[in-house]
């Protein structure tokens, strides 16, 4: 009987802590370069899997990779695009590595067409392009 | 010439048995966060395991008992009925995460969902252990687990640094942007991969299902030490190859495929093929021995017929037993959803639940009453002793570190 108001107190807890956002623009931008090396992480993840397709691995595993590393791309950005801002400041560097973070994961995402298609040259242009997004990411935050 | 035939044979199927999805996820995942800065923890962890295998199957081989039956007699039924209860969910949960590996390496040569092939895993599983003998069933799994062996040549043909990776190994360090709480936390991880409990209660009640005598010590002693030895080496081979390939490119490890990377690098589309048909056998012969290992604690708990030894009408509700766990690590699976989120989880609980299982057999390895001349001597008994310090000291440890460190993350 005496523990019963405790219930709303912890459902309250619960509710409180589940919507918690980073406090200040550090902890956001400490979130952000998290998310930014999941998704490089990812993106090289799908450059050993561009290196791999072809006459190296069977089209199934590289396939599977690839989903794999975009799933995993996908996921960090969303989870960070769901946090909210808590000033000007955090506004302004969201947009600025969202604008980074969206295409990389795309560029993931195409790595699985240009396997399908089959053509050696595709490959080879879609490594480059993932090389390339990934590095305008790394030195975004490595400013 | 029969007895080298089995010894070879026996450890053989213990190289091949001590890989399985925990194994490979944990050296992969630690390999390529931590490089080889944990790697201390494999020897620690395979003398461990040699010592309480041998020590489970020389009390199933003396008193022709398999473990759990003498932790009821030792413990009483209340004490035994937790200790059961800790190891049936944990080693129903390891059943399901083994069922998700052999979906996840079937997903590598298919591309279809992991998830659309775990019923028929599932229901593979339990109609080999159904139609299949015990010794085949053990041994055809722990030969095609064997091929994981592959890695080995992948390593040797990736040259790596060797006296570099000696030096990261023999000097264990916490990495830069790591904190001592996440390191610590996997070491225990990786001991509760390698001290799963079902492993004790297989490796014992395997020994009655094969009929071992006192004459089988030997035998027995061989297949621990120098199966499970090897089979540290091979763990070793997956932390390096991880260590090698991700580590310096700070990629984490959180798929089965990626495990798989290195071999394929390394040797292509032949060396691909074999660790593929590895993972299948190593995570489809832990499937048999987790479902099986649930029958056997609930069966030698209640004191009903068990074993494969008897027809299954003889052994009904051990089949029971099998059936209703392999349909409930289906369901757990498909509701987990992702296998290797699920291992990871398993083997750091598995870690805290180790003395409930380690104890009693130590006790009872130590009993004269049971064991004659065949119960520990002081040697052994004294490095017993330690390391069942230490699982206590891990298993309090890895119950904090994972609230401290969100599970490693």
């Amino acid at each position: 009987m005496r523990w019963r108001p405790l219930g709303p107190l912890f459902l309250l807890v619960l509710v409180f802590s589940c919507s918690l956002s980073p406090g200040d623009f550090d902890s956001y931008r400490r979130r952000g370069e998290e998310t930014a090396e999941e998704v490089i992480g990812a993106a090289r993840m799908a450059q050993l899997m561009l290196d791999v397709a072809g006459d190296r691995a069977f089209r199934a595993y590289v396939e599977t990779g690839l989903q794999e590393a975009e799933a995993d791309a996908s996921a960090a950005v969303r989870s960070f695009a769901a946090l909210r801002p808590p000033d000007a400041s955090a506004r302004v560097f969201r947009g600025e590595l969202l604008e980074l973070l969206e295409p990389l994961t795309r560029e993931i995402a195409e790595a699985r067409s240009a396997v399908a298609s089959s053509e050696i040259g595709a490959v080879d242009a879609q490594l480059d392009r993932l090389r390339q997004t990934s590095g305008e990411l790394e030195r975004f935050i490595r400013r | 010439m029969k007895r080298y035939l089995e010894i070879a044979l026996g450890v053989l199927t213990a190289i091949g048995g001590f890989m399985e999805i925990g194994e490979i996820v944990a050296t992969s995942l630690i390999g390529a966060r931590f490089g080889l800065t944990l790697a201390w923890v494999v020897p620690v962890a395979v003398v461990g395991i040699i010592l309480f295998a041998e020590m489970s199957g020389r009390v199933a081989a003396v008193s022709r008992r398999p473990v759990f039956d003498v932790v009821r007699e030792r413990m009483g039924p209340s004490l035994g009925l937790f200790n059961l209860i800790a190891a049936f969910v944990i080693t129903m949960a390891t059943a399901a995460a083994e069922i998700g590996g052999v979906a996840l390496a079937l997903q590598l040569a298919t591309s279809v969902h992991p998830m659309l092939w775990v019923p028929l895993v599932g229901f593979l599983v339990w109609l080999v252990i159904w139609l299949v003998s015990f010794k085949w069933m053990e041994n055809a799994t722990a030969l095609l687990g064997l091929l994981l062996l592959v890695t080995v040549v992948a390593l040797w043909k990736l040259s790596p640094g060797w006296g570099e990776l000696g030096r990261d190994a023999l000097s264990p360090s916490i990495p830069s942007g790591e904190g001592p709480a996440t390191y610590w936390y996997f070491a225990v991880a990786l001991l509760g991969a390698a001290f799963m409990p079902y492993e004790v209660f297989f490796f014992s009640s395997g020994a009655v299902e094969e009929g071992w005598s006192p004459r089988d010590v030997v035998v027995e002693k061989a297949n621990a030490v120098i199966g499970f030895a090897v089979g540290g080496v091979l763990a070793f081979t997956f932390m390096a190859l991880a260590a090698i390939v991700f580590e310096p490119r700070g990629v984490e490890v959180e798929h089965l495929s990626q495990v798989a990377l290195p071999t394929t690098l390394a040797l292509g589309k032949i060396g691909l093929a074999i660790i593929i048909i590895g993972f299948v056998g190593a995570t489809f012969g832990a499937a048999l021995e987790t479902s099986l290992s649930c029958g056997y604690m609930v069966a030698q708990y209640f004191g009903w017929q068990w074993g494969k030894f008897v027809r299954p009408v003889q052994g009904a509700r051990f089949h029971l037993v099998v059936l209703l766990t392999v349909a409930g690590s289906i369901v757990l699976m498909l509701v987990a959803g992702d296998a290797v989120k699920l291992t990871e989880y398993v083997i750091v609980l598995s870690a805290i639940a180790l003395p409930l299982t380690y104890f009693p057999v130590l006790i009872v390895a130590n009993d004269r009453g049971y064991m004659g001349e065949k119960a520990n001597f002081g040697l052994i008994n004294a490095i017993g002793t330690v390391y069942f310090i230490l699982l206590v000291v891990a298993s309090v440890a890895g119950l904090v570190l994972m609230i401290v460190t969100k599970a490693g993350s």
